[in-house]
């Protein structure tokens, strides 16, 4: 227990670190390596945490407040990867960005630096949460934070990401506070306290009363579901994430989102529980995810900004996340599975669809053309990535869209087979159209210029996509029980 | 006798009194402005030298405008019938009495728009088409209140709203006592509704109409003024103040509470200055709003809170 | 007595709500905002007993200080610095709003009374609490200025501690401060966005933020 006090503490200590050092005079090249540093450590320090749980099972420490069972470590280690990652590739990033649009200036690169820290850090928060007003406060405090990540200096449109962004999650976060409070309202009775920890609610499940339950966790949907993207609530979606930088974009769909949809996966199981696994809950979020679907169906032809495309896209992949859950059974497995899928396929997407766009001096894909031959790399990078987002076997993506499907079938629900089947289709059309016209094709106006990519980033390109191969064939056994044994936490609630 | 005198003591108050009050206001506001201000008898001495004063008649004008000032003082005086001074001692009282009370104040009115328009002036003309528009914006208000206050005892008559405790959640009253004193302000053309002491005639709605008025004419009208005003006060000082049961006493708070509202409103009428004309009509929508807010939360009988 | 209390309370919050939702100028809705903070800090008072006087102590006070003082004055001085155009040229008028005021209200009264009374809340504080998100919305909604916005987001906040209030009161303290102090931050950061959009776009009309669609 005391060991894991002290790895957290190292934690705390290592983004204070960051943020300190951040704040003191250096140029743009070195700020940018801080992150890099802060995020390996982390991911280091989280690891034997993580083989504990796995190990020996849920641990919750300051008396229950924070919670690691095997669906947060879960979180926890694709932010952590996630955010490495993409650290490394911002240093890469903006040095392609300084050489077409000049140097961001220091105070730009060091406010970026801090935000994305405690971003990192509040992410963590979220997810070892176990005091539903604890979560409520990162969680909106990740919005305030990440705010002013999206405001670029050579882009004025991002004002206006930025403030659609701010007003819709905080208005969606506020409708979650009423959830929370709720919550807790529901959770009034005469035998206990009111409850305000996750797995004193799964614990006193029965005391619940279930139909205030059941209205809290409408709020909740609503108000955590605009954090996450979920229709029709999303509409910050596209413009926050195609005007952002592209590291930032990449932070937002590979991590933020799941991290405000893993709060509705801890309110869940409660309500089922509360209602007695009747499935009200469930059909919510598979209403929820339909009409997200639905969305991106219909928006996704229109757009020519690749990374509103890929914006979309993840309203799609939130969308069949939110179906997966509403379907139960093996549909969470697969959902948990998408989540990691989908995180990993997103973020390369954006850090091709980053370099590319800066190489050609736009993000309008009628304009940029022959993407494979002009930069090999990443050419190839986002058209495999592209592929993967839309479901091309045998990836990973394609696995769990078909363990969706499987559970679909095998409970009954033919019309959402045939509205899921028909929706992937239409949309893998629609990308696979644009994607070879950005790919392929004949690109007469730039010269061809050698492409330099650093080993690191090439290495951990191949790395993902090796990832991505191996779940879409076979999932290796631990990963699997891993899985599995966040799939019971989600359907059954967070116990100690 | 003694009965005839506690039957017609409340319009006897009226008629007596009323002078009296406005006379209060006048002096507060006078005081407050650091002038030492006419004398509390002055409105008094007013009606007393306008009666001695000829009257003259415009040649536009027909009979209305000679029998208007006499109809609308006593439309008045009947209305003040309705509301008792001591409790249960109410001069006229029967089921469905705010009808008829609220149709004699709308007769006296509608009569002084009749004899404003009937002198053909234009100003006339302007004052009244104000007070028509005004008075569709106010009547629904001390209608909806009168009609909470008394849906709340039970007793389609305007005296057992005195006469009663009102049981209901204490607070929610409150939403209807603000629209009362909206009302009060309005209907009497107190600022910040219209400003009675005003040179400017394109500024009236109430002095506008009177203008061609002279003599006893005038002093009829201003007295009618006078009598509404106190009717007014009256009823907001019934409503906010519990019942006693010792007569005596209750008249004592009653005349205190009566001159505590005479240094209200004259209290309201040196903070504040008119409103503008254009949002006249915001605020007494808004006072509606209020009024029909404090009307659905009180009838549902919500006694739980 | 404490009964009568909240609810005179609770009305006087409503009137600063019809009062917000009414006023056609920034620094009157600013005003009935910071009024609103102050009738919201009076509350945790009538919640107190025995155990936690010292927690609804610092809350009123906090809340007193956070809602009532510093927010609406550092939005008065972003106002001031923005030169900000007078009248807030609501989309949806005058008449309209008040109309809305009334039937939320209305409505929100009898949902609270369908609900019937939770133990936790007394019916007083939800129906206020509900009426108050409706407004909150509305403003945010129906308003063409970005400052509006802002107000309603702290409307909409406040409707939020109303709910909470009750439930603060048997948890830890650390809770409501960090609610606070989201809030705090909140109008901050909104603040510099403002200003970002100012010197952006050189007005803080919601018009100027339309350029991407789809």
């Amino acid at each position: 227990m005391t060991i894991i006090s002290i790895l957290l503490f190292s934690i705390l200590i290592s983004f204070g670190l960051g943020i300190l050092f951040a704040a003191r005079k250096y140029n743009q090249k070195q700020l940018l390596k801080i992150p890099v540093f802060i995020a390996s450590a982390v991911f280091i320090l989280f690891l034997p945490i993580e083989l504990k749980v796995l190990q020996t099972g849920p641990i919750a420490i300051i008396s229950n407040n924070l919670l690691f069972d095997a669906l947060a470590i879960y979180h926890i280690l694709l932010v952590n990867i996630i955010f490495l990652v993409t650290s490394i590739y911002s240093v890469g990033y903006f040095r392609k960005h300084a050489e077409k649009h000049g140097e961001y200036n220091v105070s730009f690169v060091r406010r970026y630096t801090i935000l994305w820290q405690l971003f990192h850090l509040l992410l963590l928060v979220v997810l070892m949460s176990n005091n539903i007003g604890l979560m409520w406060v990162a969680l909106e405090a990740t919005t305030l934070i990440s705010a002013f990540l999206i405001i670029q200096p050579s882009n004025p449109l991002s004002i206006e990401a930025m403030w659609k962004y701010l007003i819709v999650c905080s208005v969606g976060i506020a409708f979650g506070f009423m959830g929370t409070i709720l919550t807790v309202a529901a959770s009034d009775n005469n035998i206990t306290e009111p409850i305000f920890l996750f797995t004193q609610l799964v614990e006193h499940a029965d005391l619940i009363n279930p139909k205030l339950m059941l209205l809290a966790f409408i709020f909740i949907v609503v108000g955590f579901g605009t954090k996450s993207g979920l229709s029709p609530m999303h509409t910050w979606l596209p413009d926050a994430h195609s005007q952002a930088p592209t590291p930032v974009s990449a932070v937002f769909s590979g991590v933020m989102l799941n991290c405000a949809f893993f709060g509705i996966m801890r309110y869940m199981p409660i309500t089922e529980l509360a209602m007695g696994n009747e499935g009200h809950a469930r059909s919510i979020l598979l209403a929820l995810g339909i009409i997200s679907v639905i969305f991106a169906v219909i928006f996704i032809p229109m757009q020519h900004d690749v990374k509103r495309l890929l914006a979309y896209c993840s309203v799609e992949h939130i969308g069949i996340i939110a179906i997966g859950l509403g379907l139960g059974g093996i549909g969470t497995f697969a959902a948990l599975l998408h989540i990691v899928n989908h995180s990993f396929s997103k973020v390369l997407a954006f850090f091709s669809a980053g370099y590319i766009s800066e190489e050609y001096g736009t993000r309008d894909m009628r304009k940029i053309k022959a993407a494979i031959q002009h930069m090999p790399m990443w050419g190839t990078t986002f058209f495999i990535a592209m592929l993967i987002l839309i479901g091309v076997a045998p990836f990973a993506i394609f696995f769990s869209e078909f363990l969706i499907m499987k559970e679909a079938f095998f409970s009954g629900r033919y019309i959402i087979i045939i509205f899921f089947m028909i929706a992937t289709i239409a949309i893998f059309i629609s990308i696979l159209k644009l994607v070879l016209d950005v790919s392929f094709g004949i690109n007469s106006k730039t010269k061809i210029q050698k492409e330099k990519v650093g080993h690191i980033i090439k290495s951990i390109i191949i790395a993902m996509f090796f990832v991505l191969l191996l779940l879409g064939l076979w999932i290796p056994s631990p990963f699997s029980d891993f899985l599995k044994s966040a799939t019971d936490i989600v359907q059954n609630g967070a116990k100690l | 006798m003694n009965n005839i005198l506690t039957i017609i003591a409340s319009p006897l108050a009226a008629i007596i009194f009323s002078p009296l009050f406005v006379g209060i206001i006048v002096k507060i506001k006078a005081l407050l402005s650091g002038r030492k201000g006419p004398p509390l008898i002055q409105q008094y001495s007013n009606i007393f030298k306008l009666l001695k004063k000829e009257i003259v008649y415009s040649k536009t004008t027909s009979s209305i405008f000679k029998i208007a000032p006499v109809v609308i003082l006593s439309t008045t005086i009947l209305a003040t019938c309705f509301i008792p001074l001591v409790p249960e001692k109410t001069t006229f009282q029967f089921q469905g009495d705010i009808i008829l009370m609220l149709y004699l104040l709308g007769l006296s009115r509608f009569f002084l728009i009749l004899s404003a328009l009937d002198t053909g002036s234009s100003f006339e003309g302007m004052g009244a088409s104000r007070e028509a528009f005004y008075s569709a914006l106010i009547e629904p208000i001390i209608f909806i209140c009168l009609v909470t206050l008394m849906c709340l005892t039970k007793n389609p008559t305007i005296s057992s709203i005195f006469d009663s405790q009102i049981n209901s959640g204490a607070g929610m009253i409150i939403l209807t006592i603000i629209p009362l004193f909206v009302v009060l302000l309005a209907e009497n053309t107190r600022i910040p509704f219209d400003d009675p002491t005003t040179h400017l005639e394109l500024t009236m709605i109430h002095e506008v109409m009177i203008l061609d008025n002279s003599g006893p004419s005038l002093a009829f009208m201003e007295y009618a003024s006078y009598i509404k005003l106190w009717l007014f006060s009256l009823i907001f000082a019934l409503t906010i103040l519990p019942s006693f049961d010792n007569n005596i006493l209750f008249s004592l708070i009653l005349a205190v509470t009566m001159s505590l509202i005479a240094v209200f409103i004259g209290f309201i009428e040196f903070i504040m200055a008119r409103v503008h004309l254009l949002k006249i009509p915001q605020l007494l929508f808004s006072a509606a709003v209020i009024a029909l807010l404090g009307f659905f939360i009180n009838i549902t009988k919500f006694l739980t809170w | 007595m404490k009964e009568n209390l909240l609810i005179w309370v609770s009305l006087a919050i409503i009137l600063t709500n019809l009062y917000a939702i009414s006023s056609s100028r920034l620094t009157y809705m600013i005003k009935a905002v910071a009024a609103q903070g102050f009738l919201l800090s009076i509350l945790p008072l009538l919640l107190i007993n025995e155990k936690n006087i010292i927690e609804m102590l610092i809350l009123m006070f906090v809340g007193v200080v956070i809602k009532g003082l510093v927010i609406p004055h550092y939005l008065l001085k972003t106002i001031k610095d923005i030169k900000v155009q007078r009248n807030v040229n609501p989309l949806i008028g005058f008449s309209f709003s008040i109309i809305y005021a009334l039937v939320t209200s209305v409505l929100s009264f009898y949902v609270v009374k369908k609900i019937g009374s939770n133990h936790m809340f007394s019916s007083a504080q939800a129906f206020v609490a509900i009426a108050t998100a409706f407004i909150g919305l509305y403003i945010i909604v129906a308003r063409r200025n970005v400052v509006s916005q802002i107000i309603g987001y702290l409307i909409l906040e406040n409707s939020g501690f109303i709910l909470s209030l009750s439930v603060a009161v048997s948890q830890p303290l650390f809770v409501e401060m960090g609610v606070l102090l989201d809030l705090l931050v909140g109008v901050f950061i909104m603040t510099m966005a403002v200003n970002h959009i100012y010197s952006e776009h050189n007005s803080v009309e919601v018009d100027s933020l339309e350029r991407l669609t789809q």
